[in-house]
C-alpha cells in the first residue's frame, strides 16, 4: 500500500489519480463530521434559533414548519435548538470521561506494570473484578449510588472505560520496564517516580491517545445509552440520549424526535470511530481506509 | 600492598522464582560469587549466553535483586543500603547496555537524557549544555547531536551516546555488557578502543563482558570466565588466554574463530563426541559438577562433588577437580 | 407570552407508512404466544408489564401482573366494579350489619365450589380470612399486609357461625370495610390448596374468580381458561392468554397486528392515533388515577402555608392536561376525583391557577427565590409532568429543581421524612370508595402523614383525623358523602398539605372485535375480563 502521510499529495491531484482523491476525501471524511459535531456544540448559542428549554411555539409541529426547521417537540419546544444544545452533553461525557479515564487508566497501569510483582497482581485483580461487570451495568451501578448528573454520569462512563486503559497502560509498561533506557535510569540513581513519569509515561502516551481515540465512540454510545435510561441529565436539560428516550412513545406520530436525536449520536459515533481506526492504522503500519 | 578493591562481592547469589505448572520453584542466576573488583582494572567476565555473566554484571550494580550475598565498597554494604542511600551512590557506578536500540529512551532528545544526568549528579542548569556537548565531544560526536531523537542515529552512534551519558556522572566504575555485540563488525573495533581510551583518560574501572574471550585478552586485565551461573577460573587475562586451568575456559578459547585448522578440528570433535545439548537445566540442576556432562576430563568424583575456585597449580583461580596443567592449551581438548 | 395552539395528531403519509412498516416488523418477531390461539379456541390476548408468577395475594410479589392475574382468576365477598360507588354482591351474596355497624354478616352463595373442586362455605372463607390476622398460621407469608388493608386493629376477628355465613367484627364502625372487601388482596383462596402447598400458595393458586390458571411461565405469559363454576356463570370468552409485552410500542404494533386484544400501558399521547385506526377502539375511562404534589410541612420554607398555598396556585394545571398528558386527563378538584363519592364542582376552587396571586403570597412571606428540591419517578409519565410543573412554580417565582430517580430511591426518599421537600405521590382506586383516598395517607399515624407530608403533628390536623373518623362511622351513603366534600375543603383551606396535579386514566386500547371490556376498572389498573365478548 502506498504511503499515505500527509505528505504525499504534494505530488498533486492530477498525479494521484481519482480514485487517490476519492481516497484523500474519504479518509478526511470523518474529521470533518466529528470536527462539525465540536464546532455545532460550541456554536450551539448562536446557531440555535431559540432557547432550547422554553416552550416558543405550539407543541408538535412537523418538520420543515415555518420558524421551525425540525419542528416543536410536546413542550412546544424547538426541536433544532434541542438537538443543538443536545450535542453538548455527549461530547462532554464522551470526551472528558475518555481524558479521565486516559489519566487515571494510564496512571493506574503505568504504577501496576512498573511496580511488578504482588503489587502488580493486586492491582490487577482489582481491574479483573470492575471488567467482569458489563460496561453499562457498572455505569448503572455508579449512577444509582451518585444520582444522576453531568459530572456523576461522566465519571460512570470513565470508570467503566478505566480497565481498558489500564490494562493497555500496564501491557505497554512492562514491556517498556524490561527495555535497558529504564535500567539506565535506575543506575542513574533516579527515583522510581522520576522513572514511572519521566522516562516510561512518555512512552506511553501516544499508543494510549490512539486507543483513547477509539473508544471515544464507545464512551458517547454508553453516555447516551445512560442517558436514554434517565441517568444523565436532568431534564428540561437538552441531550441526544434523552431525546431518543422522551420521543419514542411519539415513534408512530413524529417519528423524527427519537430517529434524528438517535441518527446523529450514530453518525458522530461512526465518525470518531472511524477516526480512531486511522489513528491505530497508523500507529500499527496498516492501512486501513 | 594493592589499595582496597572498588568493589568486593562476597557470595553474592541471584535467584529468579519461576512458575511451573501449579508449583513454584527457583532458578538460581548466580551461584554464590566472591570477587574483588579492583581500582583502575579492567576485569573482562567471559561466558556463553546464558552463563550468568550479564546477571553478575547487573548484581553487583543491584540493578537485579540480589538473593543472598554482599557487595562492599568503601566498607559499606550495598545489598543493606537504604534506597535513598543506594540512590546517592548510583552515579558512580554505571553500565552500558548491549543493545543501544532498547537503552536509549526513545521519547527523549539527546539533551534530555544527558542533563537529566548531569542535573541528577548535582551539576548546575547553567552548565548543562556545555557539558553534554563535551561529553558528545568526548565519544566522538558534533553537539547538533543534542536536539536529535535515538531514532536520528546508527547503532554505533547510539553507542557512544549511551557511553557519553554513563559518562556524564562522572563514574568510578562503569560496567559495560556486551556493548559491541548487538554493532556492525566494521565499528566495533571503535567501540571498544573508545571505551579502553576513555578509561585511560579517566581512570576509570571497567568491567566487560563478553563472549569474546579472545577479544578481552587484548584489553583485559584479568579475565573471569562463568559457565552455569559461577565463576569457574579466574586469572590474569595474558595467562588465562595462552593457558587456561579449566577444561571449559579450554573449550572457550578453542571455540573461537582460528586460524588453525588443526585445533578448529579438535574442536568440533569434542563438541560431537558431548553434545551442547547436554547443556543442563537451570531447574534441575545436575549433582556434581555443571560442566561433567560436556568435560573431556572429567573423573568419576565430578559427578559426585561440586567443585569450588580455588587456587591453581600455576596461578589464578579454578573450580575444577581435574585441571589442564600443560602450556599447551588449545590441544588440551584433545587430550580425551 | 407563548401561545399554545391546541394538540393536533399530524396525519403525514410518511408517518403513517413508517409506523404501519414498523409495526410490521415488529409484529413478525411476536409471534410466540399465537402459538396458543392457533387450536380454534377463542383467546383473548391481554398485555401485562412483567410477570413474577407468584400470587400470594396477602403480599404483592409483582405489582402490575399479580394485580391483574389476581382479578381474572380470584374473587373476594364484594365487588365494585367501578359503575356504581356502593359495592356489590360477589362470593356473599348479601350482608347484613348489626345496628351499632360494628358485626357484619355475609350471607355466601350457595352452590359455588373453587377451582380445584373444593366446597366454598363460610368455613373456607373463615380460613382465608384467618391467615389474615393469625400470627401463627404456617400458610401466613412473612410480611402479610392483608390486615393493615382490611382495617388493621379495627378489626376484632372473623367467625363462621353457620355453613353459609361468614362474620366480621370489628371494634369501631367502618362504612368503608363493604369496599375493601373487594381489593384485590382479600379474594377467598381454596383451603385445600392453602392446606397442600401453604405459604407457596401463590406459585399454585386456586381460588374462585371467572378463570382458572392453566400454565405460568414467568416472565412470559399465563394462561388462563373460564371456569365453569364461577358466580355469575361461565365467562363467554373461553381462554385468555395474558402475555409479558413492556415495551408500549411493541404492544402498538401487537394491536394494530390482531396479536394483542386488550391493554391498558399505552402512552397518553398515542390515544389519538390509535383511535383513529379501525381495528382498535380506545375505551373511555374515568380518571381515578391521581397525582397530588406532597409538600414536607416540616421542613424549611414549606413550614409557612402561605408557601403552599402559592406553590398550590402556581401549578398550571392545564398545561400539564395538554403537555404531559397530551389532552388525555382532567384537571382535579382537590383529594377526590370526580368519579368518587364526595366530589364536589366547588372543589375546583382548590386547583385555580393564579401566577399573580401565587406571586403575592410568596413576597408576603419573604419566600420569592426559594430553592426547593422536588423529587419524582423517571419513568411512564413522570419526566413529562415534572417539566411542567417545575416550569410552572419557577415562574412564580421559587428556585425548584428536581431529581429523576428510580422507583427503590424514589420510594426511598418519599418515605423518609428528611429525604424530601415537594415530592409527587400517585393514588390509584383499588375500589372507589373515598374513604381509600384519605384514611391511609393522610390521617395520623400513616407513613403519609407522618413521614411525607409530615402533617401529623400540625394543629389542624385533629380536625382533619376527626373528619376521616366520622366518615367511616357514618353507614347512610349519601351522609358520607357530605362529609367527604368537607373534608376535602377543610384539608384544602386549612392545612394543603399536598397540592392537587392532575387525575388521569391507563389509556385502555382494545380490538374492535370485543366488546364488554371493563374500562373504568382498566384505567384504575383492575382487571375484570369475565363480561368480555368477542362480536366479529
Amino acid at each position: 500500500m502506498a504511503d499515505q502521510s500527509g505528505s504525499a499529495p504534494t505530488l498533486g491531484a492530477a498525479s494521484v489519480g481519482s480514485a487517490g482523491l476519492v481516497r484523500q476525501v474519504l479518509r478526511s471524511l470523518p474529521w470533518v463530521v466529528a470536527a462539525l459535531f465540536v464546532l455545532a456544540a460550541l456554536l450551539a448559542p448562536v446557531l440555535a434559533a431559540y432557547d432550547p428549554i422554553d416552550a416558543v411555539g405550539g407543541p408538535m409541529q412537523p418538520l420543515f414548519s415555518q420558524g421551525h426547521l425540525l419542528g416543536t417537540d410536546g413542550f412546544g419546544r424547538d426541536q433544532a435548538s434541542r438537538i443543538l444544545y443536545g450535542l453538548r452533553p455527549m461530547l462532554i461525557v464522551s470526551l472528558g470521561a475518555v481524558a479521565l479515564a486516559l489519566v487515571l487508566g494510564g496512571a493506574y497501569g503505568l504504577i501496576s506494570g512498573v511496580h511488578g510483582g504482588r503489587v502488580d497482581w493486586a492491582m490487577m485483580r482489582g481491574v479483573d473484578i470492575l471488567m467482569s461487570f458489563p460496561l453499562i451495568l457498572a455505569a448503572i451501578l455508579v449512577l444509582a449510588a451518585l444520582g444522576a448528573s453531568l459530572l456523576n454520569l461522566t465519571l460512570a462512563v470513565a470508570m467503566s472505560q478505566l480497565p481498558i486503559f489500564a490494562r493497555l497502560a500496564r501491557a505497554l509498561a512492562k514491556g517498556e520496564a524490561a527495555r535497558d533506557y529504564v535500567m539506565a535510569a535506575r543506575a542513574a540513581g533516579f527515583t522510581q517516580a522520576h522513572i514511572m513519569l519521566r522516562e516510561v509515561a512518555p512512552n506511553l502516551l501516544r499508543p494510549l491517545l490512539v486507543q483513547a481515540t477509539s473508544v471515544v465512540a464507545l464512551a458517547a454510545l454508553t453516555a447516551a445509552a445512560l442517558s436514554y435510561l434517565g441517568l444523565g441529565v436532568r431534564p428540561p436539560t437538552p441531550d441526544l440520549g434523552y431525546m431518543v428516550r422522551e420521543g419514542q412513545e411519539l415513534i408512530f406520530i413524529a417519528p423524527e424526535q427519537t430517529v434524528l436525536p438517535g441518527i446523529l449520536i450514530a453518525v458522530f459515533a461512526l465518525a470518531v470511530s472511524f477516526c480512531g481506526d486511522q489513528l491505530a492504522d497508523r500507529e500499527t503500519g496498516g492501512a486501513g481506509l | 600492598m594493592m589499595a582496597a578493591p572498588i568493589l568486593s562481592l562476597r557470595g553474592l547469589t541471584v535467584r529468579y522464582p519461576v512458575r511451573q505448572g501449579l508449583s513454584r520453584r527457583e532458578i538460581t542466576a548466580l551461584q554464590p560469587t566472591d570477587l574483588d573488583i579492583h581500582r583502575g582494572e579492567t576485569l573482562a567476565i567471559v561466558g556463553e549466553s546464558g552463563s550468568g555473566k550479564t546477571t553478575l554484571g547487573r548484581a553487583m550494580l543491584r540493578l537485579v535483586p540480589v538473593s543472598g550475598g554482599s557487595i562492599v565498597h568503601d566498607g559499606k554494604d550495598l545489598t543493606a543500603l537504604p534506597p535513598t542511600a543506594l540512590r546517592a551512590l548510583r552515579p558512580r557506578f554505571q553500565m552500558v547496555f548491549q543493545d543501544p536500540y532498547s537503552s536509549l529512551n526513545p521519547s527523549q532528545r539527546i539533551s534530555t537524557t544527558l542533563t537529566s544526568v548531569l542535573a541528577h549528579a548535582g551539576v548546575p542548569k547553567a552548565e548543562h549544555v556545555e557539558r553534554a556537548t563535551a561529553l558528545l565531544a568526548d565519544v566522538g560526536l558534533d553537539s547538533d547531536a543534542l536536539t536529535r531523537f535515538p531514532r536520528a542515529f546508527s547503532g554505533g552512534q547510539r553507542q557512544r551516546i549511551a557511553i557519553a551519558r554513563a559518562l556524564a556522572s562522572d563514574p568510578d566504575l562503569i560496567v559495560a555488557d556486551e556493548p559491541i555485540s548487538a554493532l556492525d563488525v566494521s565499528i566495533q573495533a571503535q567501540v571498544v578502543n573508545l571505551l579502553v581510551e576513555l578509561k585511560a583518560k579517566r581512570g576509570l574501572t571497567l568491567v566487560f563482558i563478553s563472549h569474546d574471550l579472545g577479544m578481552v585478552s587484548a584489553i583485559a586485565d584479568r579475565t573471569a570466565v562463568m559457565y552455569f551461573g559461577e565463576i569457574v577460573e579466574i586469572a590474569k587475562a595474558g595467562a588465562l588466554a595462552t593457558a587456561p586451568r579449566h577444561p571449559y575456559s579450554a573449550m572457550l578459547l578453542a571455540s573461537q574463530p582460528q586460524p588453525d585448522v588443526a585445533a578448529a578440528r579438535a574442536t568440533i570433535r569434542a563438541a560431537a563426541g558431548h553434545a551442547a545439548a547436554d547443556l543442563p537445566s537451570q531447574l534441575d540442576p545436575p549433582t556434581g559438577c555443571p560442566f561433567q556432562s560436556r568435560c573431556p576430563h572429567a573423573l568419576p568424583r565430578c559427578a559426585q562433588e561440586v567443585p569450588h575456585l580455588a587456587l591453581a597449580p600455576r596461578g589464578g583461580m579454578t573450580a575444577c577437580f581435574n585441571p589442564l596443567v600443560t602450556d599447551e592449551t588449545p590441544k588440551g581438548a584433545q587430550t580425551a | 407570552m407563548t401561545k399554545i395552539t391546541e394538540f393536533n395528531p399530524p396525519t403525514a403519509i410518511s408517518r403513517r407508512r413508517f409506523g404501519q412498516l414498523l409495526g410490521a416488523g415488529a409484529a413478525a418477531t411476536m409471534l410466540p404466544w399465537r402459538v396458543e390461539a392457533q387450536d380454534g379456541v377463542e383467546t383473548l390476548v391481554f398485555a401485562l408489564p412483567g410477570l413474577v408468577g407468584n400470587f400470594e395475594p396477602h403480599t404483592w410479589v409483582g405489582f402490575g401482573d399479580t394485580v391483574h392475574v389476581m382479578d381474572t382468576v380470584a374473587r373476594g365477598l364484594t365487588h365494585m366494579d367501578f359503575s356504581d360507588p356502593l359495592p356489590q354482591p360477589a362470593i356473599a351474596e348479601s350482608w347484613t350489619i348489626s345496628d351499632d355497624g360494628t358485626v357484619y354478616d355475609f350471607a355466601i352463595r350457595p352452590g359455588l365450589t373453587f377451582h380445584d373442586g373444593t366446597p366454598l362455605d363460610a368455613a373456607a372463607v373463615l380460613r382465608t380470612f384467618q391467615r389474615m390476622i393469625d400470627e401463627t398460621d404456617p400458610t401466613r407469608p412473612e410480611l402479610s399486609f392483608a390486615l393493615a388493608n382490611l382495617g388493621g386493629p379495627n378489626v376484632l376477628g372473623f367467625e363462621a357461625p353457620e355453613a353459609l355465613k361468614f362474620r366480621i367484627n370489628l371494634a369501631a364502625p367502618d362504612a368503608a370495610i363493604l369496599g375493601r372487601l373487594s381489593r384485590p388482596d382479600m379474594v377467598i383462596v381454596s383451603p385445600t390448596a392453602l392446606e397442600e402447598h401453604g405459604q407457596e400458595i401463590g406459585l399454585n393458586f386456586a381460588s374462585c374468580g371467572p378463570y382458572r390458571i392453566a400454565s405460568v411461565t414467568p416472565n412470559e405469559r399465563v394462561v388462563l381458561e373460564a371456569f365453569d363454576n364461577f358466580y355469575k356463570g361461565t365467562p363467554s370468552v373461553p381462554r385468555i392468554v395474558m402475555q409479558v409485552i413492556p415495551e408500549p410500542v411493541a404492544q402498538m404494533t401487537a394491536l394494530s397486528s390482531g396479536d394483542l386484544n386488550v391493554t391498558n400501558l399505552i402512552p397518553h399521547s398515542n390515544i389519538d392515533r390509535l383511535e383513529s385506526m379501525d381495528a382498535i377502539r380506545i375505551e373511555q375511562s374515568a380518571a381515578f388515577i391521581s397525582v397530588v404534589l406532597a409538600m414536607n410541612c416540616v421542613v424549611g420554607p414549606l413550614t409557612d402555608i402561605r408557601v403552599r398555598r402559592a406553590i398550590n396556585l402556581g401549578i398550571d394545571r392545564e398545561a400539564i392536561v395538554r403537555e404531559a398528558f397530551f389532552g388525555k386527563a382532567e384537571v382535579p378538584g382537590y383529594i377526590t376525583p370526580a368519579a368518587e363519592q364526595g366530589y364536589s364542582p366547588e372543589h375546583l376552587r382548590h386547583s385555580v391557577h393564579d401566577p399573580e396571586a401565587a406571586r403575592a403570597l410568596l413576597e408576603e412571606a419573604g419566600a420569592l427565590g426559594t430553592e426547593l428540591s422536588l423529587i419524582s419517578e423517571n419513568s411512564g409519565f413522570w419526566p413529562r409532568l415534572g417539566q411542567v410543573v417545575e416550569r410552572s412554580l419557577n415562574e412564580i417565582g421559587l428556585n425548584v429543581t428536581t431529581e429523576y430517580l428510580d422507583g427503590g430511591t424514589f420510594n426511598g426518599r418519599l418515605f423518609d421524612p428528611e429525604g424530601h421537600e415537594l415530592a409527587y405521590l400517585q393514588r390509584s382506586a383499588f375500589f372507589p370508595d373515598p374513604d381509600g383516598r384519605f384514611s391511609p395517607v393522610y390521617m395520623s399515624g400513616t407513613t403519609g402523614a407522618d413521614a411525607v407530608t409530615g402533617q401529623s403533628g400540625l394543629p389542624e390536623q385533629a380536625r382533619l383525623d376527626e373528619l376521616i373518623m366520622a366518615a367511616n362511622a357514618e353507614g347512610d351513603p349519601e351522609a358520607r358523602g357530605q362529609i367527604y366534600v368537607e373534608m376535602n375543603n377543610y384539608m384544602a383551606d386549612a392545612i394543603m398539605p399536598v397540592a392537587a396535579v392532575v387525575n388521569t386514566f391507563l389509556p385502555v386500547a382494545v380490538t374492535t372485535d370485543l366488546s364488554g371490556v371493563n374500562a373504568d376498572a382498566l384505567g384504575t389498573y383492575r382487571t375484570f375480563l369475565e363480561d368480555s365478548e368477542f362480536t366479529g
